[in-house]
């Protein structure tokens, strides 16, 4: 006869199978009450036939093989009234009867499995039941109750099929007589380490470099193109021929090189991407001035605009024709750049805005320009200084280059808190200018040179938790954006509802970037509807625009909260623009972007990302900031929800209070729900909770102590209870170490009150009593 | 009354249906379709349903082939890996052990992985991995621990006679799921030998015939007895009544006389391979048994310095008296391998006069060839072991006439009707316990020489 517990583990894998077609036919049948009522019986019959088997029912018994056979004539009952009067009795589908019958069949072999065979078949039966059960329940409301069950059952599948083996295994277990740890060949580690650490050295720092190669020795390239393989390019000329993985490498990148009358201004850019400023035809008094003024002021608009000093936020759709003329060319990139991402690279700011257009024309110079000055570093290069040292060394530097393309500009695109430039053997410093809108340019210059390489060097600000930022002075208008409209529009409406809850003005800064960035949706191609007069009201109406549409309301309301704020236009690069063949990344007319600045108390500007879809700008976090961090968030926590923290503290208090009895309570929950397992293991965790109560009570059994003359002493017992726990011990002995066959004797009995005991020493062997015992001065024996 | 009855005929019905069920139909297939018993064939059949039903039903199908399979393939790449760590080497603390003796084999297993091994199954000769009777189990090893080497040791208890291993022993494992096992060969230094089990018989039997075959004839070897081959210098020990007195007056120093010494007395011992087909059932025990009863025979013959001629089918096994010759003869024994079964395998060597033998004794060279045969000259003692169909087949043929024949059979009515037979010493009965048989029947035979005597003078070699 097989063991309860082998039959048990069948009938338990069987058992979720049987109850997804239960549930199953539940849901497909006339009633529920139908499929319940119609494996009721077969589960009590199974159930009797597994009770009559382990009871002492013989193997291969005829009888228990025909009461397992029962079940399945309820089937065929209802197959054949399914199949004779189909209308008389309301039965089940004939599918769902086979799956029945793949049910019982799977339950009776689980109920009347004597050998392995029948087991796995028995298994077998269960596992095809439960593949057409997910394959029949998809599409029904109870397609998840029944996945669960499939996946606890294949959790049991798996727990069956090694308890199977193992059950294998067990009778003829041969333990190692001795094992003796071989011993480690220093050499032969120290040689893998040596050869791991060499391979990671490579793989981390020299592999971004080598791996580019492509051969072992180094080249020019030596074709007509440019090779992956050259490092810093050859000649000049004609003659020239290019390099690809270096920013210092001057030569072509490509074989389409850009027409200079072709190459686009910020400008194109800016109409290629948002489409051409739409035109307002609203009609003024006015009358005829001398041509020559009219010529004059005339052309100072284009100009003006075209240089990049103005942005109207009402345009046109793009116009297709624009975006081919940049496509035309094999590569249209712009400019390339190395170093990391995601960064911001402004070519220009604004912080005059009139309802409809963006101005820079009077801006204030900002605290931190100073007149470029001329350094060399360690290696004797020429750097052009930016900013006074003392806010240099607030930052930490990075470095960064990049390479002028296609863009005609001689504005030189600047990353935040750029500090130093460098050319090439150019050591000039009156090269180089601020402009009056924050950007570094070169000046008395048609363009930047293509193929120009620009090293930078700029800061990453580090993230105090408590910025101070720089506010406004509504009084003075000193050339900063200015909200001089009096009347109330609907944007200001809706800034108000958002900030009304908002304590600090810091708060108010978060909420409006964190609103824009969830409700609103970023829509390059949006323009603003015919008859529409305020493009920030049909912003926020609609929720949906360009990004410089984002950048605008952004500044706008950071400005009517009480901030100084503009906006920044530029090339937004990421991760996504990274070219591996050249190890740069391709800044395109697709990478501009717009962006809202806010000025912080020292005079710089921080960057600001309002729009969804773009990384907020990069932050350098010191371990004192995170600490700090930490700990604002701490007595956020605690000041904004006081009684929540009380109640915590309390807790806490009381948790420490009462640790020893929630330990206890939780050790002896594990021991109960061990004890169900079996009688060894009852032995063996009763054991190990006195072990814990033991060291809760401070009197832990030391390694020099065997349980058997450690234990009794912890209490004051009588002779009794002294015996059982001395029982307790032995029978774990046996548990341990006694063969096999002698403790499936010992434990088997019946008549040896193993759980009595058991009781017995739990309730005895209490934390508290040992802590009696412990402080009772006649207790010597601890 | 009827009710039980009809119990009784459903209960009859119901077995005679379980037979019918479990009737091999199709033998032949069964090599193909034995991997679908196996647990990785019906997992690999429900993975392959549910990518049935995948493709022409509904997709969530296909997440269940998926997981089927997962789990198949971790269950063979599990084991495979396992078997991998670990290299291990099978030996014994000795050489040679007899049948049903305890033998305490070891298992010496190497893990150079950070890793712990689980569930490995040791799969050998049954001799070798079953601990006896009780145990028909393979022996398995729980763990072999992490960078360790470690020892295992088990008493095995060798049922039948040979040379073990017989089939590659292998560290096998299936763990953690059992649904595939992979297997490592075991590194077997040196094969152990299973003697066929014998027992002491103790004295031999009062023999009959001519004075030669009992007591053995002279040879010209220095010795004790017979006539005077030559003089030497006298050596401390020698016997005073062998010093030629006439020689030592003329060379001034004791000479002794150096006289002949007896030949080894010889027995040629023939086991019949049993060609009774109704035996066909227990042929494999019948023979098996007189491989026993011949080597406890040749043993006994050989502890009282006989030279035992061991014959079996085609080979022979000569062993000379000596410290190693039980050794050698047990050996062969142990080594024998029923062949084919000739049809006149006594007749052959009568014919020819030539046996191809393996020789063992004093020169101690296992030479395997053709030997020029002393047993046809009559001068020897010659016992023959068979059952009762061989018995009747040589007992009466010529060249069997001076056999005396220990029969072995199971009993039957032909058996019974030969006990009075002259050639005849004693039988045993295979369905009683052989070994008190066995003993009890040759003391007989010490104890009552005159039951045995035909023809000439009883000479007694029982041990003094």
């Amino acid at each position: 006869m097989i063991s309860k517990q082998i039959s048990l583990g069948t009938l338990a894998v069987v058992i979720p199978a049987y109850l997804c077609a239960l549930f199953i036919r539940a849901e497909v049948t006339w009633h529920p009450a139908y499929a319940f009522g119609s494996c009721l019986p077969t589960i009590l019959l199974c159930f009797a036939i597994f009770y009559f088997k382990i009871g002492g029912g013989s193997k291969g018994s005829p009888y228990v093989l025909l009461l397992a056979c029962l079940p399945w004539g309820w089937d065929l009952i209802g197959m054949a009234s399914q199949t004779f009067f189909p209308n008389a009795i309301p039965t089940e589908p004939n599918e769902l009867l086979l799956l029945g019958s793949l049910q019982n069949i799977a339950l009776g072999l689980a109920c009347v499995a004597q050998s392995s065979q029948m087991r796995r078949l028995a298994m077998f039966a269960s596992m095809m039941l439960s593949i057409f059960c997910i394959v029949i329940v998809a599409g029904l409301q109870i397609a998840f109750v029944v996945y669960g069950i499939a996946f606890i059952q294949t959790i049991l599948i798996v727990w069956w099929l090694m308890g199977d083996y193992w059950e294998k295994l067990e009778p003829r277990f041969v333990g190692p007589a001795q094992s003796t740890r071989l011993t480690f060949r220093a050499g032969l580690i120290g040689l893998s380490v040596g050869v791991f650490c060499v391979t990671a050295a490579i793989g981390l720092y020299v592999a971004p470099r080598s791996s580019r190669l492509g051969g072992f020795l180094m080249t020019s390239g030596g074709s007509q193109w440019a090779d992956d393989r050259a490092v810093s390019g050859l000649g000049d000329g004609n003659k020239l021929v290019g390099a690809k993985n270096s920013a210092d490498s001057f030569g072509p990148v490509d074989t389409n090189l850009f027409i200079e009358d072709q190459q686009p201004s910020l400008y194109d850019v800016a109409s290629e991407v948002y489409g051409e400023a739409k035109i307002n035809n609203r009609f003024n008094h006015a009358f005829n001035l001398e041509g020559a003024e009219t010529r004059f002021n005339h052309s100072k608009l284009t100009e003006s605009e075209k240089l990049g000093r103005e942005f109207s936020v009402v345009r046109e759709r793009p116009q297709k024709k624009n975006a081919t003329r940049l496509e035309e060319f094999h590569s249209n990139a712009l400019i390339h750049y190395i170093g990391e991402v995601p960064q911001r690279l402004a070519t220009a700011t604004f912080s005059k805005f009139d309802g409809e257009r963006w101005s820079n024309e009077s801006q204030v110079p900002p605290y931190t320009k100073s007149v470029p000055s001329l350094n060399h570093d360690s290696q004797e290069k020429p750097w052009i200084g930016l900013v006074p040292r003392t806010l240099n060394d607030q930052v930490n530097n990075k470095q960064a280059a990049v390479r002028w393309l296609g863009l005609k500009s001689t504005r030189i695109t600047t990353p935040d808190l750029l500090s130093d430039v460098h050319i090439d053997r150019i050591d000039r410093a009156d090269f180089f200018a601020w402009t009056n809108d924050d950007v570094l340019e070169m000046v008395d210059r048609e363009r930047i040179p293509i193929f120009t390489t620009i090293k930078m060097k700029y800061g990453m600000r580090p993230n105090p938790i408590m910025r101070t930022y720089k506010r406004r002075d509504s009084q003075s208008d000193d050339g900063l954006l200015s909200l001089q409209n009096t009347t109330r529009t609907e944007w200001e409406a809706v800034l108000e509802s958002w900030v009304q809850e908002c304590a600090t003005n810091e708060k108010k800064i978060d909420v409006i970037l964190s609103k824009l960035r969830s409700e609103f949706t970023l829509d390059p191609a949006r323009t603003l509807d015919d008859g529409c007069s305020d493009a920030i009201d049909f912003f926020v109406e609609g929720k949906r625009g360009p990004a410089f549409l984002f950048a605008t309301t952004a500044a706008l309301m950071l400005a009517k909260v009480g901030f100084e704020s503009r906006v920044a236009n530029g090339f937004y690069i990421d991760s996504e623009d990274y070219d591996p063949n050249s190890s740069h990344y391709a800044a395109t007319s697709k990478n501009l972007h717009w962006w809202t600045q806010i000025r912080l108390a020292d005079g710089t500007w921080l960057s600001l990302e309002p729009s969804p879809g773009f990384d907020p700008p990069r932050e350098h976090f010191r371990w004192w900031d995170r600490i700090a961090q930490v700990g604002h968030a701490i007595a956020l926590g605690v000041t904004s929800h006081p009684f929540i923290s009380c109640l915590v503290i309390a807790t806490c208090g009381l948790v420490r209070l009462c640790r020893k009895s929630l330990a206890d309570t939780a050790f002896t929950l594990a021991y109960r729900l061990a004890s169900l397992v079996s009688d060894e293991c009852r032995f063996r965790w009763a054991i190990w909770l006195i072990e814990k109560r033991a060291s809760l009570a401070g009197v832990g059994r030391p390694s020099s102590q065997t349980p058997k003359r450690w234990f009794p002493k912890l209490v004051e017992t009588s002779e009794r209870e002294r015996s059982s726990i001395e029982q307790l011990i032995e029978r774990e002995y046996w548990n341990l170490y006694a063969p096999s066959q002698a403790m499936k004797k010992y434990v088997g009995d019946p008549n040896n009150n193993s759980s009595q005991v058991t009781k017995t020493v739990l309730e005895r062997w209490t934390i508290r009593n040992m802590q009696r015992a412990k402080r009772c001065p006649i207790h010597s024996g601890i | 009354m009827k009710i039980p009855l009809q119990l009784n005929r459903l209960r009859c019905g119901l077995q005679s249906a379980s037979r019918t069920g479990n009737h091999d139909f199709c033998p032949g297939l069964n090599q193909y379709v034995y991997w679908l018993k196996q647990p990785i064939g019906w997992f690999t059949s429900a993975g392959l349903v549910a990518l049935l039903l995948g493709l022409f039903g509904e997709s969530a199908a296909f997440g269940v082939a998926g997981a089927i399979f997962g789990l198949v393939l971790l269950g063979i790449a599990w084991p495979a890996w396992a078997v991998r760590c670990v290299s291990a080497k099978l030996h014994w603390r000795k050489s040679r052990c007899e049948e049903g003796e305890s033998l305490e084999t070891i298992l010496d297993v190497v893990n150079r992985y950070p890793w712990s091994v689980w569930g490995l199954i040791v799969e050998s000769d049954e001799a070798i991995v079953n601990g006896g009777a009780e145990q028909k189990e393979s022996v398995s090893l729980a763990s072999v621990p992490a960078i360790s080497k470690s020892r295992f040791v088990w008493q095995a208890t060798p049922q039948k006679r040979g040379e073990y291993p017989q089939r590659t022993a292998s560290l096998t494992s299936g763990f953690p799921f059992g649904l595939w096992m992979a297997r490592r060969p075991l590194l077997v230094e040196q094969s152990i030998l299973v003697w066929p089990k014998t027992v002491d018989l103790g004295d031999l039997p009062a023999l009959n015939g001519r004075e030669r075959s009992v007591v053995g004839a002279w040879i010209d070897r220095a010795g004790s007895e017979g006539d005077v081959i030559g003089v030497r210098p006298y050596r401390e020990g020698d016997s005073l009544r062998h010093v030629h007195w006439a020689q030592s007056a003329r060379h001034d120093s004791l000479v002794v006389c150096e006289r002949q010494s007896v030949a080894r007395r010889s027995l040629r011992l023939e086991l019949f391979p049993v060609v009774d087909e109704s035996l066909s059932t227990r042929k494999e025990e019948v023979q098996e048994w007189l491989v026993r009863v011949g080597g406890s025979v040749a043993r006994t013959f050989l502890s009282h310095h006989w030279s035992v001629q061991l014959k079996v089918e085609e080979a022979g096994i000569n062993a000379e008296p000596g410290p190693q010759a039980v050794n050698h003869m047990l050996d062969g024994l142990a080594r024998l391998q029923w062949s084919s079964v000739s049809n006149e395998p006594g007749a052959m060597a009568s014919q020819t006069g030539i046996l191809p033998s393996v020789s063992y004794g004093q020169s101690r060279s296992g030479r395997i060839g053709a030997t020029n045969d002393s047993l046809s000259k009559g001068d020897v003692f010659s016992l023959g072991i068979a059952d009762v169909a061989n018995y009747k087949r040589f007992s009466d043929s010529r060249e069997y006439k001076s056999f005396r024949w220990i029969i072995i059979d199971q009993p039957s009515e032909l058996m019974s009707s030969l006990s009075s037979a002259a050639n005849l010493w004693f039988s045993v009965n295979l369905e009683q316990s052989v070994w008190p048989q066995l003993l009890r029947h040759w003391s007989g035979v010490c104890r009552n020489a005159s039951t045995y005597s035909s023809k000439a003078s009883n000479v007694c070699v029982c041990d003094s």
